[in-house]
């Protein structure tokens, strides 16, 4: 049913008209709410265009929580908005984690895909980036384009080593606990040295 | 402390085991100038670096060197694996085959075992860091001269080049470091005494 005073109240309108309303938009059921608690999933749940379990953590008035509005703001650990990517992480303005195909950050959907071998091969390089550039920094510690480096290859590092771990197992005993709930694969996985003639 | 990555800094999939390469590579493991080498000397001289950048900079190189020591045994444990009795004979690995079957031990090529007597720390920025910059190159010949040797079979010469351009990068860096020591000293004499052992000892930075 739908109430016709009440613009917000329509669950049939279009996303668009939905989201105009930054503040109490995303179909959420009470339009004067700026910024949403815990228990206010503003019923993204009823959004085509959003899957996601969006009551967990406090938003800002301008998430679009998923709704394929723009902009979008920092959002926190739980908050996939949904993408349906996982892990997800706090993620910075630009990076709408490949919802609306939009430009920036490196999102989980900008990580070679396939296979075991070329996930590690980016890891390989974007480490080696950062960890050459850390050892420049170390003699030049003011340089504002060596730490801008630094920053995003560590970030796109950081990033494919959550992928990695949710795929393929451990990389380092920090993701060791999310990994080996049942049974310790640490141990298991092939380590590094047995390459070649195995 | 340490912590350990899964992974290689490089990737390494030798499939032809080789016993006499595995002996020659064995002193970028073992020798005087190899991997081993090159990591207890940086990760020891850092603690008589008053100059911040400098200690900063031995800990991080000294652990890109323990990334190094792990590429070059595994090198070794690639060669090594799957060779036969006949094959270990004929190559001239028996000796180290009687006391190591094909585990990797320390040793450079000529039979010396790895010791601290290869490597100094000499408590004063300006020697360690001449130290430094001479380990570097005799790390880079010491590649060279492998490379004399696996040039043509890449699968072992791919690794082994890359682990030398390190050694020249890192030849760079300890140059620019003992640039930054300079700097802090009397420029008509950088000898007038040691700023590690002669100056008072401060706290660091944001310490209580």
């Amino acid at each position: 049913m739908s109430n016709n005073s009440n613009p917000y109240m329509n669950q049939n309108m279009s996303a668009n008209m939905r989201g105009m309303n930054m503040r109490g938009g995303c179909g959420c059921a009470n339009p004067a709410q700026g910024q949403r608690t815990v228990s206010n999933d503003c019923g993204c749940t009823g959004n085509a265009a959003s899957t996601m379990q969006n009551s967990y953590t406090q938003r800002a008035a301008q998430n679009d929580c998923g709704c394929g509005m723009t902009p979008v703001t920092q959002r926190t650990a739980h908050n996939d908005c949904g993408c349906g990517m996982t892990p997800v992480t706090q993620r910075a303005a630009q990076n709408d984690c490949g919802c609306a195909g939009n430009n920036g950050y490196t999102r989980a959907s900008d990580l070679p895909s396939g296979n075991r071998a070329s996930l590690l091969a980016y890891i390989d390089q974007v480490s080696f980036a950062a960890y050459d550039a850390a050892l420049y920094l170390d003699t030049h510690p003011d340089c504002q384009n060596g730490l801008q480096y630094f920053r995003d290859h560590n970030e796109k590092r950081n990033q494919a080593l959550k992928e990695y771990a949710r795929l393929y197992g451990p990389m380092n005993l920090t993701q060791a606990g999310e990994s080996c709930e049942a049974y310790w694969h640490w141990i298991n996985q092939p380590w590094p040295w047995e390459g070649g003639n195995c | 402390m340490w912590y350990y990555e899964k992974r290689l800094e490089y990737p390494i999939n030798i499939t032809t085991p080789n016993a006499k390469l595995a002996q020659f590579i064995a002193s970028q493991y073992g020798g005087p100038d190899g991997e081993i080498s090159a990591s207890m000397r940086y990760l020891s001289q850092r603690f008589s670096m008053k100059d911040r950048k400098v200690a900063g900079l031995l800990t991080d190189i000294g652990t890109e060197e323990l990334a190094h020591l792990e590429m070059v045994s595994t090198i070794i444990h690639q060669l090594t694996k799957g060779l036969s009795m006949e094959e270990i004979e004929k190559s001239g690995l028996g000796p180290y085959y009687i006391d190591h079957t094909v585990g990797v031990w320390p040793q450079a090529a000529g039979g010396i075992p790895f010791n601290a007597c290869e490597f100094q720390v000499k408590g004063d920025p300006i020697t360690d860091l001449h130290e430094d910059l001479a380990a570097e190159q005799k790390a880079r010949s010491t590649y060279d001269n492998i490379l004399r040797v696996v040039n043509n079979t890449p699968e072992v010469a791919d690794p082994i080049r890359f682990l030398r351009a390190r050694e020249v990068v890192h030849f760079q860096r300890f140059g620019e470091a003992l640039e930054n020591v300079q700097e802090g000293l009397d420029a008509k004499n950088f000898y007038a005494f040691n700023p590690d052992f002669d100056t008072p000892v401060t706290c660091p930075p944001n310490a209580k």
